[in-house]
């Protein structure tokens, strides 16, 4: 730690000699400013049997960086964080992930294959978009 | 909340939580594959704000929006927009 800033430890541990981990808040790391929330959902079928159902879902964020992103998928009450892929059980070829195509935008993608019969895609998810920028 | 939805199938495919929405997040567009952009609408429940000054928009289903705020089950997914009427309902 520098010479300046502040620090607030949990309960039970020495302020001064902690670790950064058993802070409740440390100036040394950069903290979440807010964002934005949402949910969405994808569907789309597969042109023929045996062929892959793809679709697409953009958020035209405009924020002008890339914002820290967390994307999860929804199915049965249970989240799966993107990307993800083999979701599903047996015959089934789940494939889904997001990136980033401009400073502007978000795009997640979610397709699916499934042996011998015409896939429809369907797919719930949640995304939360941080006001922090990705340092690459 | 911000639902966007299909104004062909009145199916709502994307959201934006919230209660309160500034001018930057009533810019956003949230677009699918599926859909245009001139087939795009957007519902929203709760207040826009602009210059300060914040405007209702159907209120009557604030008591929804609670319910998707909440840790019940309750998902604007699951519900569409009647494109005759304009109204929230459930699928």
């Amino acid at each position: 730690m520098g010479d300046y800033g502040f620090r607030i430890a949990q309960e039970g541990k020495d302020v001064k000699t902690c670790e950064d981990r058993e802070c409740v808040l440390t100036s040394k790391y950069s903290v979440a400013k807010g964002g934005l929330h949402g949910s969405g959902n994808i569907t789309a079928t597969a042109p023929a049997v045996d062929d892959t159902a793809a679709g697409s879902f953009n958020i035209d964020h405009n924020l002008g960086f890339v914002p820290v992103v967390r994307i999860f998928a929804v199915a049965d009450g249970e989240f799966y964080e993107l990307p993800e892929t083999e979701w599903g059980a047996g015959v089934f070829i789940f494939d889904a992930y997001y990136e980033h195509a401009s400073v502007n935008r978000i795009t997640v993608y979610a397709s699916l294959w499934v042996s011998g019969e015409q896939a429809t895609v369907d797919m719930d998810f949640t995304y939360y978009i941080s006001n922090e920028k990705v340092n690459i | 909340m911000i639902l966007f939805f299909d104004k062909k199938t009145g199916r709502i495919f994307g959201t934006i939580n919230g209660r309160v929405h500034d001018e930057e997040q009533m810019k956003m567009q949230i677009s699918s594959n599926d859909v245009s952009d001139k087939d795009t609408g957007k519902y929203v429940i709760g207040w826009t704000r602009e210059n300060d000054v914040n405007t209702e928009h159907n209120m009557d289903k604030f008591d929804i929006l609670k319910k998707f705020e909440s840790n019940t089950p309750e998902n604007p997914l699951d519900y569409k927009i009647d494109i005759e009427t304009n109204n929230l309902i459930k699928k």
